[in-house]
């Protein structure tokens, strides 16, 4: 693959550039979820970097791991948020089919599930 | 009392952030730039070209990985399993399934997990000439775990104790055991016999595969699979 | 300059903003996004900086740290996603109480 030459010039500074707004989109969006889906956008990105770069090992990882498992558990961890409650700042999409309900309604009684009463930080 | 004034030092910090983060980045900057042009030395890839025959496989980021690196990789994996043990630490056991997928998720499930398994198995084989490896395979592994759960299925409580366990465990061990071998022959920790060296690499990068893919799908899950009542 | 190089920087841009964003926002999910673009960052500077040879050939090495880091960065981020839930689930808002960028939002 040639690393030099105008077009592959464009390519490089294309990426690049999709790099750094996609990044600056993820971490400047006042929703969650939107940062999440820029996130997951941007760890493709990455991939393609990747590749460019000629290092097909990471590309593979990045693309699974940083991109595909990454994305995964944030989305997850979205799901998780909007059941226990945190700050009503996720516009509610349909469930990520099945999203994984990490705490609290536990059916089994076991007493770890419990966590203390809300200790309020006196503000 | 919490509540901190709108004051001048908060104010200050607040603009002064943006300052010191671009005279970092500045600096970083220029010292890439000065470092540029290639460099006569070529880093340490000479040193593993030379040394790639006596790893037993022929993809330079596979030996070290496995072998030159063997050490980071064996920790790296207990480091996933420490962090798999921290989220279990933290949430409870998960409660029953109580929707069932809809008909597109089963479907596809249905469809990809045996295209999964084979990637999986591909990346495994071909970690050792071209790219792919024990973390490739390990990740598709545990993509293939991130769907079957989304499509709703859940470990069978049978094998959710102690064979769970297993697996989880077994990348780790047997890197382990095999580090260990050499010491039994008057060699030192982890310096793979050189006639066995691409043998035992697969070996380990079977159960490592094994073991990332379960630990990856352990972590999506978020709390331990329910075991024996 | 070289692609390599140009990549290099942008880690570099990368991980100045997910510096700022890391430190400005206290909303704990937005943190560990940003902590998640501070190391792609750095794996860019790694690679960019690995392909300095004058063979052409990558140094190998930077490659398996980086296959590392993101295999460990995934690892902390599941662990961090758990810790911030239980967080949640404890005192029911998604910003630690003493954290001086909440009133900045």
């Amino acid at each position: 693959m040639d690393l030099s030459g105008p077009l592959a010039w464009a390519i490089d500074a294309l990426l690049a550039l999709l790099l750094l707004w996609l990044a600056l989109r993820a971490l400047g969006s006042p929703v969650p979820l939107e940062g999440v889906i820029f996130f997951i956008g941007f760890g493709l990105t990455l991939a393609m970097v990747w590749v460019r770069l000629e290092v097909p090992d990471i590309a593979l990882a990045e693309a699974a791991i940083g991109a595909g498992l990454s994305g995964a558990l944030l989305l997850a961890a979205l799901a998780g948020l909007r059941k226990v409650g945190g700050q009503r700042d996720v516009p509610g999409p349909a469930d990520p089919g099945h999203p994984p309900d990490a705490l609290a309604k536990d059916t089994s009684g076991d007493g770890r599930s419990g966590s203390p009463p809300a200790a309020e930080v006196a503000d | 009392m919490q509540t901190r004034m709108p004051g001048s030092r908060s104010t200050l910090g607040r603009r002064l952030l943006p300052v010191l983060l671009a005279g970092l980045c500045g600096g970083l900057a220029l010292t890439i730039l000065s470092l540029s042009p290639p460099g006569p030395s070529s880093g340490l890839a000479d040193e593993v070209t030379a040394a790639l025959a006596q790893t037993g496989v022929t993809s330079p980021v596979t030996a070290v990985l496995l072998d030159f690196r063997g050490y980071d990789t064996l920790l790296e994996m207990a480091v996933l399993l420490l962090a798999l043990g921290g989220v279990w630490s933290l949430v409870a056991h998960l409660p029953r399934i109580d929707g069932r997928p809809g008909i597109m998720l089963d479907r596809l499930t249905r469809l990809y997990l045996p295209l999964m398994l084979v990637v999986a198995g591909y990346l495994l084989w071909a970690g050792g000439t071209a790219p792919g490896g024990a973390f490739q395979s390990g990740a598709v592994l545990g993509a293939a775990g991130v769907v079957l759960t989304l499509g709703g299925w859940r470990l069978p409580p049978r094998l959710a104790g102690w064979p769970l366990r297993l697996v989880l465990t077994a990348g780790l061990v047997i890197f382990i055991a095999v580090g260990l071998l050499p010491i039994g022959f008057g060699s030192l920790w982890l310096d793979y016999p050189r006639a066995w060296a691409g043998g035992l690499i697969l070996l380990i990068e079977t159960t490592a595969s094994l073991s990332i893919g379960a630990t990856l799908a352990a972590l999506f899950l978020g709390g331990q699979p329910r075991g024996d009542p | 300059m070289t692609p390599a190089t140009l990549y290099a920087l942008t880690g570099v841009g990368l991980f100045a903003i997910g510096l700022y964003a890391f430190i400005r926002h206290a909303h704990l999910l937005r943190k560990i996004l940003a902590f998640n673009v501070m190391g792609s960052g750095v794996f860019l500077v790694l690679i960019g900086l690995a392909r300095r040879t004058p063979t052409g050939l990558t140094d190998p090495v930077p490659q398996a740290m980086v296959i590392t880091g993101i295999v460990v960065a995934v690892a902390a981020t599941a662990l961090a996603l758990s810790l911030m839930l239980r967080v949640v689930a404890t005192i029911g808002r998604t910003e630690l109480p003493d954290d001086p960028a909440r009133r900045a939002e």
